[in-house]
């Protein structure tokens, strides 16, 4: 069930808005759905990795004779044959010393368990498998550094020269010591989250191969075509000599935002000149490929006796793995939203990013956004309880308005609905239900988050798109936008179809190749919408003004007169259908294409994070409640019902809305209360899918969406993006629950058995 | 796309006598397979490697469920599935339907059979663990005759049983004990997985004491326990203060560390899941007097 609150005037839109089935649906359901792992070429290779079992020692030694005498063998790399084999790492913003680069093959030392090494290239995967054993690296171990804050201590083993700390940013907002001095209220706590994986159906996989112009084309499950410049640095090519298409993926959550399979089928194409494919095993991927940082958050909190937030004092150390990736950024996003969706005058944030030996941290769904929600939503139930207030009357009083400041500095802009997603969760989740024996108890839980979208203002984000008209009246879009799931295509056509009056299904969309449709950005950041909807609608709108243009060309009419409608063009003499409207163009020398870019708000970038005026473009805000049943002899927490409610400006596809929701609360589900990945001293031990518990149907609860929409987004029809904002309030809204339910509250996740028995402990209410 | 990529031999015999010389011939890397839901994985994973498989799933006298004098007798290639809806175990093997419910998903249970199951020797899986309070036997076949085996001796260690290369469980018998009652509790952090914890019980009341009760439990060893010394203790008590008896088992019990599930933590579980299975079983026994 999905709830709609609008403000406004009702929609006027005829597809936008509209609750069309999407696109792809059908075809995924039916399981025709062409992925990149279901391509294939007659004459193809494969492609796999050799990977370094254990995680931190000096090569010694390595030999490839043994495995090159497997028949069917044709290459074995090591990093000295990758042309350029430093995959450099984006620092825009990162203050500190100069991070170090990442390597496509590891040659002198390898910094986790998994870390590439060699790269075999065979006809066959069963000649793969055999000469994967027989490539002979000799390893030296080295010390291992697995936890983040034993390695930012003097002495500990250093993953990279010069230090274990690859980032840290501050916020001193105000006089924080002395609004702690002065305040009645100072509450405090410690949060732990743990590593997760993206835990996506489709592996990391791709094919690859060269064509008549000397371009290696690669063909990947990935969310990000634009890492083709990388990829051509890697081989030594020019640019233009590698072209990445991303058919439909079957899951991306960040995880295929860098590079995964690409530059590993770039040098196996390079090296044969024959097609290759690479598929990557789930142990692979959980075992090596990046994942959610882990992050300890300490948190003081002082608040005025009505409960009026007057300042936060707040440490966070992340746990970066043993490659910086995108570490500085999540860590700069878990800073922006340290203190959530409420106003406060006096913040200090300090924030740290420690390398270890363990998997590298990097993107994943939420992106540091979502790792502090677990902290600030305990801090101010703290804080309401200390004031002796309504938890739900101090949140709705402390809560942004339009024109406060976020403690990084940048304005609120628009509309904040966290007091109507609060209202419209509380009142859908219904009554209370009974517990099912006298062990088992039933809690509430409610939390809001915040949470940008689109990217850091100084990335200077750009997407471009390409509205034509076919001769038959049919509309063409060319975006290069990589769809994961989230609808971003059937999207584009939604919006396509709107504003130039034509039926959904007469909207074909070419999308995600990076050397034939106008490039638009990686699909990240809950940006595609918000940049490619707005480059569609621009180029939509356009070609709207051409095509009137040339009716008004050949009959005379002032295009003040003409409009476009259901079929053609209005005109006082009657409808002129699109295909004569079209001729109608080319006749008079009007095109019947266009091609914008959009370009979102930039900015300088910062280092101090005090009076930044634009970091981010704007933000989605969203409530959750859910209720849960403990077993008190188990600590087992069922969620029994959930709801989440987010102000997404203007649904485009009330079905995708509710989609991208309901998938993130199962996500965050798990990330709640089963799923985690397990070390032992920087060895993975997780490495096949029994032992990563991400929730089944049957462990989830009915989801009911509420969508609000202020109409004050910056996305195209005012839409805000949706794509990661509802994973975030997860953990925190069922830590809320257990707590309602037996007195205490788990502070660390997953919330498995053991920490929710001791909260059982803890409440003596079992 | 699997690693599995051994080339290896498949026969599917008709009998048993058939299945025995298609093992004793194939020696050390035969192994029978029949539903296949804990060999294909551990193929599938790289921990087993056979290069010969012999599928004793279509012997028709493997999918039987009778009386027979004092006990049950149920083929070897007996599905969990079967196991949760056959009347005749419904009536004299209650406990087996109980505890095969629990096994995995309605598709593993569809193809997983009960032979399968104690054969493997999973110290978690549900059903070796209830045959231990059944005091059921294996019924084990090879070239050297057939033989019952009780189950009790049976379970040697994780994925280890008394099971030699040449030999194959047919059938697994129960003795008949009416007027007991029975319970079986598990848990796992989400529906399907492998349980962490897990009881298996068996009470008789007599007066509204407890005058036989039989309880085994998964995830403190590395096969299935009897509580030996709890079954005593709790003989003669009445149900409250026999379940009350069974609180502190958490700290009799030796359990390792793993790092999926603390000592501590699983300890808690197990004696949450034995309280529960004896109440549970008190209660069938109960409905039945």
């Amino acid at each position: 069930m999905t709830e709609t609150l609008s403000s406004r005037t009702a929609s006027t839109t005829r597809v936008v808005n509209q609750a069309v089935p999407r696109r792809d649906s059908h075809e995924k359901l039916r399981g025709r759905t062409r992925y990149a792992g279901d391509v294939d070429i007659a004459g193809q290779l494969h492609a796999r990795l050799v990977r370094s079992p254990v995680p931190s020692a000096r090569i010694v030694a390595r030999d490839a004779s043994a495995a090159l005498q497997v028949p069917g063998v044709v290459a074995v790399l090591f990093g000295e044959d990758v042309p350029n084999n430093e995959i450099p790492t984006n620092t825009a913003g990162i203050k500190g010393r100069p991070l170090p680069p990442s390597w496509v093959l590891a040659v002198e030392r390898v910094r986790y368990h998994g870390e590439p090494v060699a790269l075999i290239v065979a006809e066959s995967p069963r000649a793969l498998a055999a000469a994967e054993a027989l490539v002979e690296v000799e390893y030296d171990v080295l010390p291992v550094v697995s936890d983040p804050e034993r390695a930012l201590e003097p002495g500990s083993p250093e993953v990279h020269e010069g230090g274990n700390l690859l980032s840290q940013w501050r916020i001193d907002r105000g006089d924080v010591d002395r609004a702690f001095a002065e305040a009645p209220i100072v509450v405090e706590g410690s949060y732990e989250a743990q590593v997760v994986d993206h835990a996506y159906l489709e592996l990391e996989t791709g094919i690859g191969w060269l064509d008549d112009e000397g371009v290696i084309n690669i063909k990947a499950s990935t969310q990000e075509i634009e890492h083709y410049r990388r990829i051509a640095h890697i081989v030594g090519l020019p640019d233009s000599k590698v072209r990445v298409q991303a058919p439909y993926l079957g899951g991306g959550f960040g995880g295929k935002e860098d590079m995964t399979v690409e530059p590993y089928i770039a040098l196996a194409v390079q090296r044969t000149g024959r097609p290759v494919k690479m598929v990557w095993s789930r142990q692979e991927s959980l075992t090596a490929r990046a994942k959610r940082h882990p992050v300890r958050m300490r948190y003081r909190t002082a608040a005025a006796a009505d409960g009026t937030l007057l300042a936060h004092d707040i440490e966070i150390v992340s746990d970066a793995g043993a490659y910086p990736l995108l570490s500085g950024f999540v860590l700069l996003y878990i800073t922006l939203n340290a203190a959530g969706p409420y106003r406060c005058d006096n913040v200090r944030v300090h924030s740290r990013a420690a390398y270890t030996n363990n998997t590298p941290g990097s993107a994943f769904r939420g992106f540091g956004g979502m790792q502090p929600v677990l902290a600030y939503e305990a801090q101010i139930d703290r804080v309401a309880d200390a004031a002796g207030r309504d938890r739900v009357e101090v949140r709705k009083a402390n809560a942004f308005v339009v024109g406060d400041r976020i403690p990084a500095g940048q304005r609120i802009e628009t509309a904040v609905w966290l007091p109507q997603c609060i209202d419209a969760v509380l009142e859908a989740i219904g009554p209370r239900p009974e517990p099912s024996s006298p062990e088992h108890r039933v809690g509430l839980g409610l939390a809001c988050n915040v949470q940008p979208y689109g990217r850091v203002a100084w990335m200077n984000d750009s997407a471009s798109a390409w509205v034509g008209c076919e001769r038959d009246g049919g509309v063409v879009v060319r975006c290069g936008v990589p769809d994961v799931g989230g609808g971003q295509v059937s999207s584009l056509a939604q919006i396509a179809a709107e504003v130039l009056h034509v039926p959904m299904d007469s909207v074909t969309v070419h999308f995600g190749d990076s050397a034939r449709t106008p490039l638009a950005g990686r699909t990240t950041a809950t940006r595609q919408l918000y940049m490619s909807g707005n480059a569609v609608l621009s180029a939509a709108e356009e070609l709207r003004g051409q095509l009137l243009e040339g009716v008004a060309q050949v009959t005379g009419q002032p295009v003040s007169e003409l409009t476009l409608t259901e079929g053609g063009v209005l005109t006082p003499g009657g409808v002129v259908p699109l295909a004569e409207v079209v001729a109608m163009c080319l006749a008079s020398g009007v095109a019947i294409n266009a091609m914008r870019t959009y370009f979102a708000p930039t900015g300088e970038p910062v280092t101090e994070l005090v009076d930044s005026e634009r970091i981010v473009p704007d933000f989605t805000f969203g409530a959750h409640a859910a209720y849960v049943e403990v077993d008190t002899r188990t600590g087992q927490v069922r969620p029994l019902r959930y709801v989440a409610a987010h102000d997404v400006g203007r649904a485009i596809n009330p079905l995708s809305v509710r989609g991208q929701i309901q998938g993130a609360v199962v996500q965050g589900i798990g990330y709640a209360l089963t799923e985690r990945i397990v070390y032992d001293e920087g060895v993975n031990l997780t490495g096949a899918f029994y032992q990563y518990a991400i929730p089944t149907a049957a462990d989830c609860p009915e989801i009911e969406v509420a969508i609000l929409e202020s109409g004050e987004g910056v996305g195209p029809f005012h839409a805000r993006g949706i794509g990661e904002p509802p994973i975030g309030p997860c953990a925190a809204t069922l830590a809320s629950a257990v707590e309602d339910a037996v007195g205490a509250r788990p502070a660390t996740l997953p919330m498995l058995a053991e920490t929710v028995l001791a909260c059982v402990d803890q409440g003596g209410r079992a | 796309m699997s690693d599995v990529l051994t080339t290896m031999a498949y026969e599917r015999a008709r009998s048993v006598p058939e299945a025995i010389v298609l093992l004793a011939e194939g020696g050390e890397d035969a192994r029978p397979i029949s539903g296949g839901q804990s060999l294909v994985p551990m193929m599938n994973l790289g921990l087993a490697a056979p290069a010969f498989l012999v599928d004793v799933s279509a012997i028709p006298g493997l999918r039987s469920v009778g009386v027979e004098g004092d006990h049950l007798v149920i083929g070897a290639a007996v599905t969990h599935a079967e196991l949760t809806s056959d009347p005749v175990i419904a009536e004299h093997a209650p406990l087996l339907a109980r505890a095969a419910a629990h096994i995995g998903s309605q598709r593993i249970r569809n193809r997983g059979t009960i032979g399968g199951s104690v054969a493997h020797g999973d110290a978690a899986a549900e059903l070796p663990v209830s045959c231990h309070v059944l005091d059921a036997d294996y019924q084990v076949e090879s070239r050297a005759g057939a033989e019952w085996r009780p189950a009790r001796a049976f379970s040697l260690g994780y994925y280890q049983t008394d099971l030699a290369p040449g030999e194959l469980v047919t059938a697994v018998r129960v003795p008949l004990r009416p007027g007991h009652g029975w319970g079986f509790q598990e848990y796992s952090r989400r529906s399907g997985d492998f349980a962490l914890a897990s009881a298996a019980a068996g009470v008789a009341l007599d007066g509204g004491r407890i005058s036989s009760v039989a309880i085994g439990v998964t995830g403190a060893a590395d096969r299935p326990l009897r509580l030996d010394a709890v079954e005593q203790r709790l003989t003669g008590l009445t149900v409250e203060e026999g379940v009350r008896s069974i609180t502190g088992l958490a700290g009799e019990l030796d359990v390792a560390d793993d790092p999926y599930c603390g000592a501590s933590e699983r300890a808690r579980l197990i004696e949450a899941m034995a309280v529960r299975a004896v109440r549970e079983a008190c209660a069938d026994a109960r409905r039945d007097q």
